[in-house]
């Protein structure tokens, strides 16, 4: 114990530093004041390293400052043992903390090369000033370029709500619209009945009164009288013909229609009852290709479209037996009806108007050419009115035989 | 006009019509059928519902042939009248118009029209119908008294 005493502060036989200065005050004093004011500044800077390394918690590299703080100490410890050892021959100790110096200092040599191409990575304050402004000025690009968003998003909201009130506007004007033209069309039907019935009695007077002239007066009347007389209840005849066609027309154009599953092949034989005498008359036959199918339609609709054709096709046979022949179909766009005849068909150049109002051939212009149910010109508008009523299509063409035939197609909605 | 000097009280139609023209037909077919039938012809509602309700002769088999379309209440309102009356609803009405319109047709019925019949187009169709008329009601059928 004693040994490891003498060892560390000196034994008797030790002589203090002092005695290889001889003592003399001035080396004394330099030698001790210089160690002692190195030892405070060396024990003062790694308070200052420390106290910065707590402050910077988030730098990198932390380890490395620690390192210098101790390597300082150490530094200013061995100045403290040398103004010891000038009065005090602590040479053991001496020796102790100089090897714990040593240590350090090798450890911090050691450490200090590898971190040299680190350290150099941090950027400096310059440039990290420069990084910065850069920073703020991309910054304040993106502030304006936002607010320039904003704006736009603004614009397009204010836009789109513009819009919709123009929508709402313009749905509500095309109710109204809507609502008038229904009103437009009730009061045509409802003028349509009306006229026909107050147009058709002075008419029904004219004939009567005709007849009456020729039945009372016929024997004192000369011949071409008597003709004039029956020219004139003719003439009234075909005008209520023609008043009940436009009211056929305006019925086909008008609301009822109901859709249900019809057997096609019912309704022919419906349209060809209603027709017995027209047919029975001109000898018209009809004739179904294939089997006629079930459909989903108007009932009426077809009833009203078949008619017409054959009543059509009757009346255009210039005397000869008509053969008419009927094909149906369900297709995927709908149902379609082909309707030929044998007649004299119908030249390409007028294909068009025949489904006009109230239009003839030009080959049959004349009173004698208007037939019973005073359909004449008018069949055919109808059959197009509800054709597209049932937002189908008819295509007038020529049948193999070289008479009409007509190409229908219905999609009833 | 009455017409036909008879011991016992002619049957007796009553012609509710305000076109003249259509009045002449049916009392030419009355004639030119040599019906044995008053004709007593009114061209409005009111005159025509007064004598309905003024003269009802007993033992005088009575049929109305009424026009739908008649100035001012129209025939659809005097039919309803006639058949609203203790006196007069066993009277037959027959409605004689223009109209073929179905709604006319079940308003008629439903109002308690006897029969509803188009007014036909020509003279012969004309004097033929009236003809059967007379004939269905007075010879065919039996009429309260």
């Amino acid at each position: 114990m004693q040994s490891v005493i003498d060892y560390l502060f000196g034994s008797a036989a030790s002589m203090p530093h002092g005695v290889c200065l001889l003592w003399q005050t001035d080396l004394l004093a330099l030698h001790a004041i210089s160690d002692v004011l190195s030892f405070v500044s060396y024990a003062s800077i790694p308070m200052a390293l420390l106290v910065f390394v707590r402050r910077r918690p988030e730098l990198e590299h932390r380890w490395a400052i620690t390192l210098f703080a101790a390597f300082i100490l150490f530094c200013g410890l061995s100045h403290l043992m040398a103004a010891f050892t000038v009065w005090f021959p602590f040479y053991g100790l001496q020796g102790l903390v100089k090897a714990a110096t040593a240590a350090i200092s090798v450890l911090t040599a050691f450490a200090i090369w590898p971190l040299v191409p680190k350290l150099l990575l941090i950027p400096s304050p310059a440039a990290l000033q420069k990084v910065n402004a850069e920073l703020g000025s991309v910054n304040s690009n993106l502030k304006t370029e936002i607010a320039e968003h904003r704006e736009t998003l603004r614009e397009l909201n204010e836009m789109r709500r513009e819009l919709e009130l123009r929508v709402e506007e313009r749905t509500r004007a095309l109710g109204v619209a809507n609502r008038e033209l229904e009103r437009m069309n009730v009061d045509l039907s409802t003028f349509v009945h009306v006229a026909s019935h107050d147009l058709k009695e002075p008419l029904r007077g004219i004939r009567h009164y005709a007849e009456i002239i020729a039945d009372d007066h016929g024997e004192q009347l000369p011949q071409s009288a008597k003709d004039d007389l029956s020219s004139i209840a003719r003439l009234a005849d075909r005008m209520v013909g023609l008043i009940n066609s436009l009211r056929e027309y305006t019925r086909a154009g008008e609301a009822e229609a109901l859709i249900e599953d019809v057997d096609i092949n019912d309704v022919l034989h419906a349209a060809m009852d209603n027709l017995r005498s027209l047919l029975s008359e001109t000898g018209t036959t009809v004739e179904v290709v294939g089997t006629l199918p079930r459909a989903r339609c108007v009932r009426a609709h077809v009833l009203t479209v078949l008619q017409n054709l054959i009543s059509n096709a009757a009346h255009h046979s210039k005397g000869r037996a008509a053969k008419v022949t009927v094909e149906a179909h369900i297709t995927v766009d709908g149902v379609t009806l082909k309707v030929a005849d044998n007649g004299p068909g119908i030249p390409e150049n007028i294909r068009d108007d025949v489904f006009k109002l109230f239009r003839r051939a030009a080959n049959e212009q004349g009173e004698d050419s208007s037939n019973k149910e005073g359909l004449a010109g008018m069949g055919l508008a109808i059959v197009k009115r509800i054709v597209e009523r049932n937002n189908g299509s008819v295509k007038l063409g020529s049948s193999p035989d070289g008479g009409a035939q007509f190409d229908l197609l219905m999609r009833p909605a | 006009m009455l017409e036909g000097i008879h011991e016992l009280p002619a049957d007796s139609l009553v012609l509710i019509e305000d076109s003249d023209a259509d009045a002449r037909v049916v009392v030419r077919a009355i004639e030119k059928n040599n019906l044995d039938v008053a004709l007593t012809h009114f061209g409005d509602v009111e005159r025509a519902s007064e004598f309905l309700n003024a003269h009802k002769e007993p033992d005088t088999r009575r049929i109305v042939l009424l026009d739908l379309n008649l100035p001012g209440s129209g025939g659809l309102d005097l039919l309803k009248r006639i058949k609203s009356s203790e006196t007069l609803k066993h009277t037959p009405v027959v409605v004689w118009t223009t109209s073929d319109q179905p709604s006319d047709v079940s308003d008629a019925y439903a109002n308690g029209a006897n029969g509803f019949i188009v007014k036909p187009m020509g003279l012969s169709d004309a004097t033929q119908c009236i003809a059967d008329i007379c004939h269905y009601w007075f010879e065919r059928s039996v009429l309260p008294k």
